[in-house]
């Protein structure tokens, strides 16, 4: 079979899954208008990264005080929510205390402010882990099959007043890849993802500086919502970091209309030194044009421009991404694209990826997604078929609403010049992955 | 006002972005970002060493081309150059050196003392795409050609004309050797190759100096019968190749690094062969395993003697250049388990009788043979009748079919490439050789025009390509400093 009948094949596939995925969700979305609330937990479940969908919204989180419950506004994804804390809550000496089971993308959930009067302050802990299963079938050779922790989280975020900070904790393999030398052979070893200090003013403008999320990564891949399963091809093809050594600010519209937001970066992301003297400038805006009117606030456009430079020869690392999506908190669908300049350090280097995605929840407790990624590799070069393709089918569940369960097909396709330079890319494999988020609100006064 | 903040402000962010960056052309940023990641952590905490081997690579092309593995594996991965294009693209990923170009194929010396043509550096050895290797190889016969005949431009120029049939050669030869293999003939020892003058040339001199023990007059002297390595530089054509002294701690540190390995080896040195005579640091030596610590132990021998003491190597190994192109990404997970597959792709397994892996004060090392019987085939020695079209030819088909016997071999019980790699080019070997010797070609044009990229860039860049230690930094610990040594100076290479 040709790759492009291949991908023919896969598009079709996706395209069929996605039909039918939305039909679903058009038909149960149909029957909660008229039956019942489940979709406020849904929605609490279905929980987003709220750097992408505006402000913290003035949610109490803590059981049991005099304040509402929580605001879900209907057809945009909710942040923070806090879904154990009505069964598992409870109130100390001046501090009250509740349970959380944030579900991150690329950074963990900001906090929502505390709802104490006074001096208030909070802290919350949390954790994230995904655990997999992995069976892979490389074309041409033997399968193999790993048991993996792709992620594992801790992280602490505190607010005093307007003061803000978190310090975010992840696992990772002590070697880098291919390495043989790392710390006690190449043991899971703990490292900093995040951490900073900021301060919100006015509940709309956010300044942080330290070791900071960036901006653009976390947007998409709240949107997308099943990072436990996939990431945005930003980050599978290293283009984009999801946190570096810099500066940000942010301005978070009005009534949910979205955020803009800049960043003043090193350029090496989170991982690595500044290696020159050029800084990377990340600018992003994530906007829901149609927020005033509350059934189509779902309706979600991404822009991001990304100018910066890496490795002591200072190659251009610039993108300019682009991304429509509809993030129903039940379903959602969404393309994206970016223009890249500067690959993997050759700044004469041009691409282009394409990404295409649906996930909905047509039904309790059964959880459908898809995702394909194309990537032209190289569009400065003279070679054709540079360039591959990545779909992702995915089933899931949860277990309890800290715990989902997944299980994933992937296919990996790639053109005739990608399969020279990258032997072995393509084949298929079957994931089980578990995700779980746990954590702890402990808020007061002073 | 407004206007002229504005106009400030644009300045200042534009500077802050570009931040003055230095003038490079687009390959020289390529280059010099992949050479600096790499070497990172080498640069931080021994920068003199790695800025020693930038300045080697840029004394000559084929030491840029063995230094550049950095590059060949950026190169490789992203499709942007010829180092991975072909129309023969094979799903094996047999076993392999992982660098197979001609100056890592030398004589070993093995377990009954006789010499043998193998693949002589083990410091990365795992699973590659076919090509990984055979590109690295016919493009540096290519090279090879192109360096041909110093001195004799009108012989090098006959060679020139013929680097495109000296690189299909290698290329055919390597392809009928794999249907060979695969057809069942033996994996063969090469002891003696009479019709390729360099081969030719290889053995007899080694022979020579393996019967003259010529390593111990070379490196070292008697004192008062009593056997002691030279200090200082061994020959004034290369001074920064040089013997030094061993910090005292960490001499003490060598007997019990040597009866660690001994057993290991595959001819184990006796008891009486562990008595520790002198040990020294050796600098300059080798390309990419510069930077490398690198010592010789010199060990009495089973008499009294002083003509039967031995020389070993003890050499720090890092991460190869593999890549992980099939999971678990790292097949040879330890050094241990990587010389030992790598012993495997010799005919033999005692290749080298006292090739083994240990680890001192923390790091990996190789413990191995140092003897002068063991030559290195060398670029530079393509001259006269070993620097003809047809010597070079010959020499092309010996060492592809040395590739396709390294490829075939099967290695730790696993299933022998030979089907895989047959089936892809059964039938098809003249275009398979074509398509490899014009890849190739065009490869080493490219690295003809990045060993001057690559010289601008530490024109540019510096001497550590950019790459600086934070001077606020404490310094290195003594402990380490005393391990790696104080290098000589380098002689700059313009």
């Amino acid at each position: 079979m040709t790759s492009q009948a291949r991908y023919g094949r896969l598009l079709a596939s996706l395209s069929a899954l996605a039909l039918v995925s939305f039909g679903a969700a058009l038909a149960q979305a149909q029957d909660d208008a008229t039956t019942d609330d489940s979709d406020e937990t849904a929605s609490e479940r279905l929980t987003t990264d709220e750097t992408s969908v505006g402000p913290p919204p003035e949610v109490p989180h803590v059981a049991g005080s005099a304040s509402p419950e929580p605001a879900t506004e209907p057809g945009i994804p909710e942040p923070a929510s806090p879904h154990l804390a009505s069964e598992a809550a409870a109130d100390l000496p001046g501090v009250s205390v509740s349970f959380i089971a944030h579900s991150g993308g690329e950074t963990p959930v900001d906090p929502a402010p505390p709802t104490t009067s006074g001096v208030p302050w909070l802290i919350e802990l949390a954790m994230q882990m995904f655990a997999q299963y992995e069976v892979s079938f490389p074309d041409g050779t033997d399968w193999f099959h790993e048991i993996d922790v792709p992620r594992t989280w801790l992280s602490t975020s505190f607010r005093v007043e307007n003061a803000i900070g978190r310090v975010l904790l992840e696992g990772t393999r002590a070697g880098g890849d291919g390495s043989l030398i790392g710390v006690g052979g190449d043991s899971l070893v703990v490292r900093f993802r995040e951490a900073w200090l900021g301060y919100r003013l006015l509940d709309m403008l956010e300044v942080r500086a330290g070791l900071i999320p960036q901006l653009t990564t976390p947007a998409l891949t709240s949107l997308w919502g099943m990072r436990a399963v996939r990431a945005i091809s930003l980050r599978e093809n290293e283009l984009m970091q999801p946190a570096d050594l810099g500066a940000s600010v942010r301005f978070d519209f009005p009534e949910q209309f979205g955020f803009v937001g800049i960043a003043y970066l090193s350029g090496e992301g989170y991982r690595g030194r500044e290696l020159n003297r050029g800084k990377t400038l990340e600018i992003t805006a994530q906007i829901h044009p149609l927020a005033f009117v509350p059934d189509a606030r779902p309706l979600t456009l991404t822009l991001a421009y990304q100018n910066g430079s890496t490795g002591t020869g200072s190659a251009r690392a610039d993108r300019y991404v682009g991304g429509l999506a509809w993030a129903d908190p039940r379903w959602g669908l969404g393309v994206e694209a970016t223009y890249v300049v500067g690959i993997a350090d050759r700044r004469d280097r041009a691409g282009l990826g394409l990404d295409v995605w649906g996930r909905a929840e047509p039904i309790e407790h059964l959880l459908l997604g898809a995702r394909y990624a194309h990537f032209f590799r190289n569009l400065s070069g003279s070679t054709s078929g540079d360039e591959t393709g990545f779909f992702t089918g995915t089933v899931g569940t949860w277990i309890v609403e800290a715990i989902r369960v997944f299980l994933a097909f992937d296919a990996r396709l790639a053109g005739d010049a990608a399969r020279a330079e990258i032997p072995n890319f393509t084949g298929y494999a079957l994931r089980l992955v578990f995700e779980g988020n746990l954590g702890a609100r402990f808020e007061g006064a002073l | 006002m407004f206007g002229a903040c504005i106009r400030v402000f644009g300045v200042v962010l534009g500077a802050a972005l570009l931040g003055c960056g230095p003038s490079l052309d687009d390959r020289g940023v390529a280059i010099a970002n992949a050479m600096t990641q790499a070497d990172a952590p080498a640069l931080r905490d021994r920068p003199a060493l790695v800025a020693g081997k930038y300045n080697h690579m840029a004394r000559s092309l084929y030491n840029f081309y063995r230094g550049a593995v950095p590059v060949y594996r950026a190169d490789f991965r992203d499709g942007r150059t010829e180092a991975s294009r072909t129309a023969f693209v094979s799903y094996a990923l047999p076993w392999s050196t992982g660098d197979a170009h001609p100056e890592n194929f030398g004589l070993l010396l093995a377990g009954d003392g006789t010499l043998a043509l193998e693949p002589n550096d083990l410091d990365a050895v795992d699973r590659y795409p076919y090509h990984w290797d055979l590109r690295r190889l016919v493009t540096g016969m290519v090279l090879g050609a192109r360096l041909s005949n110093e001195g004799d431009e009108a012989a090098r120029a006959l060679v020139v004309a013929s680097e495109r049939e000296i690189a299909e050669a290698t290329a055919r030869a390597y392809a009928d050797a794999i249907i060979g293999y695969a057809d069942g003939a033996p994996l063969e020892r090469i002891v003696d190759r009479g019709d390729v003058p360099l081969l030719v040339d290889l053995f007899r001199r080694g022979n020579r100096d393996l019967v003259a023990r010529a390593e111990l007059g070379d490196r070292t002297m008697l004192i008062d019968g009593v056997r002691r390595f030279r200090r200082g530089v061994l020959d004034d054509a290369e001074p920064e190749n040089t013997q030094a002294d061993l910090d005292i701690d960490v001499l003490a540190t060598i007997p019990s690094l040597l009866a660690r390995a001994a057993p290991s080896m595959p001819v184990p040195l006796a008891p009486d062969e562990l008595t520790l005579l002198d040990a020294v640091r050796e600098f300059g030596a080798g390309v990419a395993s510069w930077p490398r610590v690198r010592m010789v132990a010199l060990v009495r021998g089973r008499t009294d003697d002083p003509g039967d003491d031995l020389l070993i190597q003890i050499k720090e190994l890092g991460d190869s250049g593999a890549d992980g192109f099939l999971p678990p990404g790292r097949f040879a997970d330890d050094v241990p388990h990587r010389v030992r597959l790598g012993r495997a792709l010799w005919s033999r397994p005692d290749g080298d009788a006292r090739w083994t892996s240990s680890e001192w004060l923390g790091m990996p090392v190789s413990v191995r043979t140092e003897s002068e019987a063991q030559k290195t085939i060398r670029v530079a020695r393509l001259v006269d009748e070993a620097g003809t079209p047809e010597a070079i030819v010959a020499l092309g088909r010996v060492l592809g079919r040395l590739l396709a016997r390294l490829h075939v071999t099967s290695v730790d019980h696993g299933p022998s490439a030979a089907p895989l790699l047959a089936a892809m080019v059964r039938g098809r070997e003249d275009a398979f050789a074509a398509d490899h010797a014009s890849h190739a070609v065009a490869l080493a044009d490219q690295v003809e025009r990045d060993f001057e990229s690559f010289r601008d860039a530490l024109r540019v860049l510096g001497p550590t390509l950019g790459l600086r230690r934070d001077p606020l930094l404490p310094p290195p610990l003594a402990d380490l400093r005393a391990v790696f040594g104080a290098p000589p100076a380098i002689v700059p290479f313009e």
